[in-house]
């Protein structure tokens, strides 16, 4: 169900009034999707659904309860809010209770387009026909997912807070393999404006990759230098982002711990690595409203390979005299000014990068990650990228993928494969790069 | 493939919602009076809106239709360093309508279940069937479907969702203090719960109502060196199982939770594991989700198909090594099974309304491949008369796939004890509990990580070793199990949340274990830079 701001401050209004706590939090959300997958050997799905929710924060002291609903008659509002407050006449005191916010000024967001808001699953699949009919043409099998949201959010609060944000976001992924079954291509774009994809140029891209003449070749395991396509930067980088939380540093449970406190303003990274968030970034942005209700204002968290913030709760952050830094769900690795091409042709042999897949934390202390590369693996060779290479299993850290850096291409919105998140990222040139032992998955 | 979050974790804070798609709400939480509008959806009323929605499909062109009315509630409570840090219960209430017309299924979900949404639904299904006939949906051709009229609910003694939060809330605290006892530096301690209930109706006369529970107790406990900076954990090896509260209670949490503590402890003092090839004893607590991912996943039809190609992946095992695959040693047999007592997929009918008996097949008998899971529409591509009842919706308005039943090891019927399997081994390592995991997408090759690993030298359990993750090749793993222990080393476990389809879902899946023996696996010294 989708609400503009007026309906949705409206409804957070409509509790408020019925709070008999001595505090008051509204969250509310809600979002509609569409999707399919289609494949050519079989198995097309679809759906469509939407929904909504109110959540009530009841403060009592230092007591909190919390209660929600997807009905928005008054008499489900009364009910909601006055189990909020029996939950909060119940639930022990909590030390690390915060007060409500107040009235806050939210940066603008450039995260919401009406050209994907509109799509319909007809109207998605009018999006994708042209990356259909280009596979169609094509000597390989494909299967494609494609999906289209819009979602809003809005957070009010008996100190005067009334904020609200929208966004919407398509996907679409496609995983092509020729028909001798020897080889594989991926591809994925997603951005916030559903006028921005080439579904026909995305479609290519995997087709392309799938296409390769010769069969694969294996490598031994062992330390290669890697061109990582930004898909693959992305998800390093999702799974160190996750990581950058001040608490769990200052606690000593992170690889952002020291004693005594924590590694920030400390150069952990190659000095051209620099992230950072902005909801109103052109290529990756987000909510302007973050999930605590705070705003997520532009925020450095890398510059030069330097440690410049890291998020932190209300709570944390007033207990250690730092400042409140709400996680964004979004960020951007700047680009560097590497072409591509010029980076394979400084690579005497090496491995270019396409997708991973299946990664999961082996060692939180160093952030060592395991996982597998997937459909797009390719010898590079003198120069030139030559046959495609057998996957691997790698077992490596973001933190020395981001260290070992020998070239930056220009950034783009990236589609990590088997993470939502809205990405920039570039593709990264990375020496010492540990492949652990070969998959022959294809 | 399981998957480690939890749902609050996508939804705020750090966890996994940092730069990982503020987009998501992926659920939709009801209470009260939609709880209710459930609630006065007796059956009568639910028989009626059936037979409103098949009229309306069948007039739309349905070749068939089905319609799922489902409540699914969940509770969630947290206790972390001695303080409530979640609580939450929630009601998800809805329906999904599927429709086959001219060869392409339609779908579409609401969470309001009146007429007029049923109304929308099929418009909306139908729309979409056609939408993806239009880009070459292969036609889906659907076997005879059988009708079914029956009432089916899990026994259980303790409704845990009649449990006060603040018994819960207690039960977590005493974990906690355990685990503070037992010198942790930190401590997260949960108790989930969940409960699904569910109307199917479809065109073939089926009228079928279904109701099940399960919960998952959980801790994690955190150790830090302040001196050396280094820090651990050890994670609960309580499993979540299909049943009522009593389980929980059943459960020594408590004591777990101390002994935890301790181990963790005398882990991260532990002598770092040399790197190379060694016999491997595996405790059920491990090997479960070894099984889960490399047989599991591996004989999932939809996968062996193509169907998953874009994001889960295919298979090693194709169709044509059906009675040929040499899959594991002959000491490997492994059942399929929906009607298991305490198994989280256990249900009379599967989301197709296939009934579950059919879900009681063997997987690998004796080492040799022998059957694949399927939903209804598969059968037919292998030669197969009908599906074996193997499919599942996460919630309402999700498309049901072929999702796997509680899959199973079976013990040894010799007498063969975790003693006799450790007295084997000269040189090797026992490994318990469920660390890292991660399989490639067609299966072939893993490296699965663990809670606690022993050394074994000349046929006794020793000292503790740290950093230990096991890699291997399925096929290979499985043929170099030289023994397997008998029942009293089996143990049923499992996760409430295997995921897989686009968009993804989380299904419940029990994996019951004997322990069992390897040899000349390949481990590697996670902390080491030559992986």
């Amino acid at each position: 169900m989708l609400l503009s701001r007026d309906q949705a401050l409206d409804l957070a209004r409509r509790v408020l009034v019925r709070s008999r706590a001595e505090a008051c939090e509204v969250w509310l959300d809600g979002r509609a999707g569409r999707n399919f997958r289609i494949a050519s050997r079989g198995g097309a799905t679809n759906g469509a659904s939407s929904g909504a929710r109110v959540v009530v924060t009841a403060h009592l002291g230092r007591r909190r309860g919390r209660a929600l609903t997807n009905d928005f008659d008054d008499a489900a509002l009364a009910d909601v809010v006055t189990r909020a407050e029996a939950a909060a006449r119940l639930a022990p005191e909590n030390p690390e209770a915060v007060p409500p916010l107040g009235p806050l000024a939210y940066p603008q967001s450039a995260a919401h387009a009406e050209t994907t808001a509109r799509l319909t699953v007809p109207g998605l699949a009018d999006l994708v026909a042209p990356a259909v009919a280009v596979a169609r043409a094509a000597p390989v099998d494909t299967a494609l997912f494609a999906e289209a949201t819009e979602a809003w959010r809005a957070y009010a609060t008996s100190a005067g807070a009334a904020a609200y944000d929208r966004a919407t976001a398509v996907n679409l992924t496609m995983t092509a393999r020729n028909r001798r079954g020897t080889w594989s291509g991926w591809s994925g774009v997603g951005e916030n404006d559903a006028a921005r994809i080439d579904a026909a140029g995305f479609a290519r891209a995997a087709i392309d990759k799938a296409r390769a003449e010769l069969d694969p070749v294996a490598l031994d395991p062992g330390k290669y230098v890697v061109l990582l396509e930004p898909a693959v930067v992305a998800q390093f980088l999702i799974n160190l982002m996750w990581r950058f939380d001040a608490r769990q540093a200052d606690e000593g449970r992170s690889f952002l711990s020291k004693p005594g406190g924590n590694k920030l303003g400390e150069r952990l990274f190659d000095e051209r690595i620099t992230v950072t968030s902005n909801p109103a970034d052109t290529v990756a942005p987000g909510y302007a409203l973050s999930d605590d209700g705070q705003p997520n204002l532009p925020t450095t968290w890398i510059e030069g390979g330097v440690i410049k913030n890291l998020a932190c709760s209300r709570f944390w952050a007033a207990k250690t005299n730092a400042p409140a830094v709400p996680s964004p769900g979004f960020c951007a690795m700047r680009g560097g000014t590497d072409a591509v091409d010029a980076m394979i042709r400084d690579v005497r042999r090496g491995v270019l990068v396409t997708r991973l897949w299946y990664v999961r934390t082996v060692d939180r202390r160093t952030v060592l990650l395991t996982g597998l590369t997937r459909d797009g693996n390719f010898l590079i060779e003198n120069g030139r990228v030559t046959r495609p290479v057998t996957n691997f299993r790698f077992n490596e850290s973001p933190l020395a993928v981001f260290s070992k850096v020998l070239g930056i291409g220009p950034a783009r919105r990236a589609r990590p494969s088997e993470v939502g998140g809205t990405i920039s990222a570039p593709p990264l040139l990375v020496e010492d790069f540990t492949f652990s032992s070969i998959s022959p998955a294809i | 493939m399981n998957v480690p979050m939890k749902r609050r974790s996508f939804l705020g804070g750090i966890g996994s919602a940092a730069c990982a798609g503020a987009l998501g709400l992926g659920w939709v939480a009801a209470t009260t009076e939609q709880a209710r509008a459930f609630e006065r959806l007796d059956r009568r009323e639910r028989e009626r809106l059936a037979d409103l929605a098949m009229d309306m499909a069948r007039r739309a062109g349905a070749a068939y239709a089905d319609l799922r009315i489902c409540r699914n509630s969940w509770q969630e409570v947290t206790v972390r360093e001695r303080r409530l840090d979640w609580s939450e219960s929630g009601v998800l209430v809805g329906f999904g309508l599927r429709v086959l017309i001219d060869g392409a299924w339609g779908f579409a979900g609401s969470a309001t279940v009146d007429e007029a949404s049923l109304r929308a639904a099929v418009a909306s299904a139908s729309e979409s069937a056609a939408a993806i006939r239009r880009l070459g949906a292969v036609p889906v051709v659907l076997e005879t479907l059988q009708s079914h009229r029956d009432d089916w609910t899990m026994p259980m003694a303790e409704d845990p969702f009649a449990v006060a939060l603040g018994d819960k809330v207690d039960l977590l605290t005493r974990v906690n203090d355990a685990a503070l006892k037992g010198g942790a530096s930190f401590i997260s301690a949960s108790a989930d719960a969940a409960k699904e209930e569910k109307f199917f109706a479809s065109s073939v006369g089926s009228l079928i109502e279904q109701r099940r529970v399960r919960v998952a107790p959980s801790f994690d406990v955190t150790v830090i060196d302040r001196a050396s900076g280094r820090f651990g954990g050890r994670h609960s090896l309580a499993q979540p199982r299909a049943a009522g509260w009593e389980y929980v209670r059943g459960l020594n949490l408590v004591a777990e939770a101390e002994e935890a503590a301790q181990q963790a402890r005398e882990k991260l003092a532990a002598k770092p594991v040399e790197p190379g090839r060694y016999d491997l004893v595996i405790d059920p607590t491990n090997l479960w989700l070894t099984l889960h991912e490399s047989v599991g996943h591996s004989t999932e039809l939809d996968r062996a198909l193509g169907w998953e190609a874009n994001y889960a992946g295919t298979s090693f095992v194709t169709p044509e090594l059906r009675g040929r695959l040499q899959y594991g040693s002959a000491l490997m047999t492994v059942l399929a099974d929906r009607t298991q007592a305490g198994g989280l997929a256990t249900v009379g009918y599967d989301d197709d309304g296939v009934k579950s008996d059919s879900a009681s097949f063997a997987i690998i008998r004796n080492g040799i491949f022998e059957n694949f899971q399927m939903a209804i529409g598969q059968a037919h591509l292998i030669g197969a008369e009908r599906s074996n009842g193997c499919a599942f919706a996460d919630g309402p308005t999700t498309f049901p796939l072929q999702r796997m039943p509680n899959i199973s090891l079976q013990p040894n019927p010799d007498p063969t004890s975790l003693d006799d399997l450790i007295g084997g081994v000269e040189n090797g390592i026992l490994i318990v509990g469920s660390g890292s995991w991660s399989i490639d997408q067609q299966r072939y090759n893993f490296q699965f990580g663990g809670q606690l690993f022993y050394e074994i030298r000349n046929g006794k359990r020793g000292a503790m070793l740290r950093d230990v993750a096991y890699q291997a090749q399925s096929q290979s793993f499985w043929n170099a199990m030289d023994a397997v222990g008998d029942r009293s080393t089996w143990q049923l476990c499992g996760t409430f949340n295997c995921g897989k389809g686009e968009p993804g879902q989380g299904a419940p899946v029990s994996h019951g274990a004997p322990a069992a023996r390897f040899r000349n696996i390949n481990v590697l010294n996670t902390e080491r830079g030559d992986l």
